[in-house]
């Protein structure tokens, strides 16, 4: 039987979205799942595993592993591969997955299927599809299923697996294996946004961008989110330049949502946005371009100036 | 200090898309082509570091066919001191695996170098594995997305973005960067006049992948077909050109049409 080993991702305690995604896709092929999971104090997230259908969690619980630290990550992932050989080696595609999975496949100087949307496995082959040009063209990869692949799976393409209590497996502890040479790299510290609304539950989510203009100004989608009862969300710029916190971001650094209705107002669409909420069932787009990538995923749009439109709007809801 | 940086020519966004045709060296107009976005953020970053330490050099290194000349000199406009084309022309390169096995023997053969700095990602593959790989290949530390960067003796602190907030990693040097188009090399600087005068006098040196003396093997993965995804069967509905409230009550109309009521959730 295939054996996949899945990297078991977590944040604030939880495993991540991403790589509930991506076991989502795991539990699609109808192979026997591993997983690794990697950091201090986790024997609960580690206990919590299983549910998403994995039979065997190996635990590498430890205080060198209290920062993220690529090198020993990618070291002693090396490690559990050479002891266990399985035939895939999966993770979601978040920011460390996409530093430490290319690090991992090189090591063992092999191809990769990067950001992939899908995977499918036959007799012979895997194959999976990846979009380039920020999802204009896509192209289908394939590699022999007999030797060892690396994987990461891109978000937004997949449902979240949902836990079930029912399911047991194995912890099993794993010790961490760290070379001299992989103390050039040093964890120092990580910054966390403090996290006080869950955008994901919104049904309605009124979204400013870089052109909304200015923080004062950004007054005009809270204004607008209050009115039709929605909630405030935000693309990264607009959360970089400081207009509103961080856990109102939509896109590849923050959420992923899936409302009712998002209005996109003063938002381009970079693709970096677009993976965190084109799911969304009715998009309209508020902006100024009419080229604006945005466009091409909204069902409806207004091409004006948002502070003019939004006053307007709420008077006529 | 020496810093390496790495950029790519891509299809030019507003260049019409081919299947057949998604590299530059399949191309013939040199308006099709560009360079990678996010690589002029590396660039920055590479030019900003030399500046503040007020010695050492930016090379520029960029595989491509002719059509790349381009994007090289666009480097050198926007300040790198030197610059090389590696000729991919001969080569039958059809994963990034093997891209990252050229780029990290250019590197080898440039030697003198303290950090390696690529672009976030690419606008074309997008897959940002340049960066780890290229690191891996040369057992160098790397650190992907960053926003910040510091030196502290023979260290680099940086500041590097994750999912909700930001991780500071300190690495040995030499170190391989990819920089983020977030954060303190948000705006990559323009060219000047002169600069371009300057640029597009400079001979730029073409190396052959057969002198770098690198084993380029065929990747375990293979690209099959590339495909026009299908068309949307509804497209987006625009309003345009009408009185702010005319606009809006058209789009009232149109939701009202399809059965959605935007007031529901007050």
């Amino acid at each position: 039987m295939t054996k996949v080993l899945v990297i078991l991702e977590f944040a604030h305690g939880k495993l991540i979205g991403v790589t509930k995604e991506c076991l989502t896709v795991v539990k699609g092929l109808g192979v026997e799942a591993i997983g690794v999971i990697l950091g201090h104090n986790i024997s609960e997230l580690a206990s919590e595993a299983p549910k998403y259908d994995i039979s065997k969690v190996f635990k590498v619980d430890d205080p060198q592993f209290e920062g993220v630290n690529i090198l020993y990550h990618t070291r002693t992932i090396e490690a559990l591969i050479n002891q266990e050989k399985p035939d895939i080696v999966i993770a979601g595609a978040s920011l460390y997955a996409q530093e430490m999975m290319p690090r991992l496949a090189s090591r063992f100087n092999t191809a990769m299927f990067a950001s992939v949307k899908n995977l499918e496995i036959d007799d012979n082959e895997i194959e999976a599809v990846h979009p380039l040009f920020e999802e204009k063209l896509f192209a289908k990869m394939e590699a022999d299923r007999n030797k060892l692949n690396f994987i990461t799976i891109l978000r937004g393409n997949n449902p979240e697996l949902e836990p079930d209590a029912s399911l047991t497996g194995e912890i099993i502890n794993f010790s961490p294996v760290i070379d001299a040479k992989d103390k050039r790299e040093h964890f120092i510290e990580e910054k966390m946004a403090k996290i006080s609304v869950d955008i994901t539950k919104a049904k309605l989510l009124v979204s400013g961008g870089r052109g909304v203009g200015t923080k004062e100004k950004f007054s005009i989608i809270v204004d607008t989110a209050k009115a039709l009862g929605g909630e405030v969300a935000a693309s990264r710029a607009a959360v970089d330049a400081g207009w509103v916190p961080h856990d109102h971001e939509v896109g590849q650094t923050g959420s992923t949502v899936t409302p009712d209705i998002y209005i996109a107002c003063g938002i381009s669409g970079a693709i970096q946005h677009l993976v965190g909420m084109r799911n969304s069932k009715t998009i309209i787009a508020i902006n100024t371009d009419e080229e604006a990538p945005i466009l091409e995923i909204a069902h409806f749009a207004i091409i004006g100036d948002l502070h003019a439109v939004l006053p307007e709007l709420t008077k006529q809801v | 200090m020496n810093v390496i940086v790495f950029v790519k020519a891509t299809i030019d966004r507003n260049a019409p898309l081919d299947p057949d045709e998604i590299h530059p060296g399949d191309r013939d107009d040199k308006a099709d082509v560009m360079t990678n976005n996010y690589d002029k953020h590396a660039i920055e970053a590479a030019l900003r570091i030399v500046e503040e330490k007020g010695e050492g050099k930016v090379t520029a290194v960029c595989l491509g066919s002719e059509m790349a000349d381009k994007v090289i000199k666009e480097a050198i406009a926007m300040g790198c001191h030197e610059a090389i084309r590696i000729d991919n022309a001969n080569e039958k390169i059809t994963h990034f695996f093997q891209v990252a096995k050229i780029l990290a023997a250019a590197a080898k053969k440039i030697s003198n170098f303290d950090l390696l700095l690529f672009g976030m990602q690419s606008y074309d593959f997008g897959t940002a594995t340049m960066a780890p790989m290229v690191s891996e290949f040369l057992d160098l530390p790397v650190a992907c997305w960053v926003e910040k960067i510091t030196f502290d003796g023979g260290k680099v602190k940086v500041d590097k973005v994750i999912e909700g907030g930001t991780r500071t990693v300190e690495l040995e040097i030499p170190a391989v960067l990819s920089i983020a188009s977030s954060g303190d090399y948000e705006e990559p600087r323009y060219t000047s006049v002169r600069r371009i005068m300057l640029a597009s006098k400079t001979v730029v040196p073409i190396w052959q992948v057969s002198e770098l003396e690198v084993e380029v093997p065929e990747p375990s993965v293979e690209f099959e077909d590339i495909e026009v995804p299908p068309a949307r069967t509804e497209k987006c509905a625009i309003i345009k050109d009408g009185d702010i409230p005319d606009m809006v009550s058209a789009l009232m109309t149109k939701l009202r049409e399809k059965g959605l009521n935007i007031g529901a959730y007050k």
